[in-house]
């Protein structure tokens, strides 16, 4: 088996507290809700030790007004309904971020490429510590308000548009 | 003299000095603690303030593990003067990230487990609050505010109660001064009298006092009672006088009557007149008399002692010689007779 099917790790618990703490301090826009916008989606592609510790720790959480609902999708299209996409580092190869432009989705990956492919945040260890960067230019994008305190706590900060170049 | 009528005088100026003083002293105790409370309110005001602040700059450093940003914004603290130590910790209480002011002394010493609230020590507040990021907890936040300061402004403000204190003892001494005179002379002259009458027995005097009051009325039942003793007095004179003249009168008749009736003579040895018992009559009998208890015809001289059970007999005697006998035996009986008895 690999690495993500283990039990959960206090890695996959911080990775889940990153999460939560993300749907805090993004602002989506007003149509990315549907059904009077009670529930915030977070989607996983995997049924991994992760997904459990989403289930386990996250899910029925509120943030803001929104209670947040874990869903486990299949296929990579099927993110309909989804504000939130958590892709690991395994899933993320091949897969093209193209489809989410300009879509209300806030993509949070594990790749090291993931951000100069479009994704917004990306998850990493430094130290021991899990930390992140951001690419501020696919949120503007899907028109996602980043908080400037999310912002200051990231490693780097870029304007990757799309496949294209940083800055 | 002179000390008397100092002493009413020194005692109502360091009564009114004392109740001055002490009521002084407690206003500006009472004012400490007032002080004392404002400033340790407003401290706890600022001390808040600034953990929220600071508190609300750290939740997503804490949210997300983020010690070296959470230390940043604790080291912004450098600014604030009071803050002696803040620490940031997270939701399992372990300490996240901490900030001490260089050279600060070390203040209240902080546990991890203290819940939130403010803890006042005697040099230092430590306050604890939540650190909430969007209404969810991500830790909580700890300031140790320096009070030391209250101690400079303490010394400050007894300074100032010092030169109001001795401000107003000096004044009050100085009003007390007149205050005392109004009380006290009128007593005090009330006293000079009282005592030159007690010296003089010459209860003419009157105190001629203007004062109001109780003072007013104990002059004037003094002045009142002066009246009545000086007429009870003018009136036991009369009552003496007149006595005298009677005692002298009778003296006098009693010693005619005896002579003229050739019986025997009295000679009172003292012309005073009373009591019976300080009268030492001589009687000398020229002639055997008819005295039936004695039975003694040639006594020459008898103290009245001796005769003293017989008188009533004499005074029978008396009764059938003459009329004048009659009235001076009676008076005898009459003066002497109880305390020769008893």
């Amino acid at each position: 088996m690999s690495a993500w099917s283990q039990p959960p790790s206090d890695e996959d618990h911080m990775k889940a507290a990153f999460l939560f703490h993300f749907t805090q301090l993004v602002e989506w826009p007003a149509d990315a809700f549907d059904r009077g916008g009670n529930s915030l989606f977070l989607c996983t592609l995997e049924d991994d030790a992760l997904y459990d510790e989403l289930e386990n720790t996250i899910e029925g959480k509120q943030t803001g007004s929104r209670t947040i609902r874990i869903r486990h999708i299949h296929f990579f299209q099927a993110t309909r309904g989804c504000n939130m996409l958590f892709i690991s580092k395994r899933e993320s190869k091949g897969l093209s971020l193209a489809t989410f432009r300009n879509l209300p989705i806030l993509t949070v990956g594990e790749a090291d490429e993931f951000l100069s492919s479009g994704g917004m945040i990306r998850l990493h260890l430094a130290e021991d510590k899990i930390r992140f960067d951001i690419n501020l230019e696919a949120a503007d994008q899907s028109h996602l308000k980043i908080s400037s305190r999310l912002l200051l706590l990231a490693t780097s900060v870029s304007r990757y548009s799309g496949m294209g170049e940083g800055r | 003299m002179r000390i008397r009528d100092f002493s009413i005088r020194i005692n109502l100026v360091l009564l009114i000095l004392f109740a001055s003083a002490l009521a002084v002293a407690l206003a500006s105790l009472g004012f400490a603690v007032y002080e004392r409370q404002s400033y340790r309110a407003s401290a706890v005001r600022e001390v808040t303030a600034l953990a929220d602040t600071v508190g609300a700059n750290t939740a997503a450093s804490l949210a997300f593990n983020d010690r070296n940003t959470a230390e940043e914004m604790l080291g912004a603290l450098a600014t604030e003067p009071h803050i002696l130590v803040a620490r940031l910790y997270d939701t399992q209480g372990r300490i996240f990230a901490e900030y001490r002011r260089a050279g600060g002394a070390p203040g209240l010493p902080l546990s991890a487990q203290l819940h939130d609230g403010k803890y006042f020590d005697r040099n230092s507040l430590a306050l604890f609050r939540g650190v909430v990021l969007n209404g969810e907890r991500t830790g909580s936040i700890a300031l140790v505010f320096d009070l030391s300061d209250f101690r400079s402004r303490l010394l400050e403000y007894l300074k100032i109660a010092a030169i109001v204190f001795v401000l107003s003892v000096l004044i009050t001494f100085l009003a007390s001064l007149r205050l005392a005179g109004s009380i006290g002379n009128p007593l005090v002259n009330l006293a000079a009298v009282a005592r030159h009458i007690s010296v003089d027995k010459d209860y003419s005097i009157r105190a001629r006092i203007q004062a109001g009051g109780d003072t007013g009325l104990l002059i004037d039942a003094f002045n009142e009672m002066l009246s009545h003793i000086q007429s009870r007095e003018s009136e036991l004179n009369n009552a003496l006088k007149s006595l005298k003249e009677s005692e002298e009168r009778y003296a006098w008749l009693l010693a005619a009557r005896m002579t003229a009736s050739g019986t025997g003579t009295l000679q009172p040895t003292k012309s005073t007149f009373l009591p019976a018992g300080t009268i030492c009559l001589v009687m000398r009998q020229a002639k055997p008399g008819p005295v039936p208890n004695n039975g003694s015809t040639t006594s020459t001289s008898t103290t009245r002692n001796r005769y003293a059970p017989g008188l009533p007999h004499i005074a029978k005697e008396r009764l059938r010689s003459s009329s004048a006998s009659i009235a001076c035996a009676t008076n005898l009986a009459v003066i002497s007779g109880p305390s020769v008895v008893a």
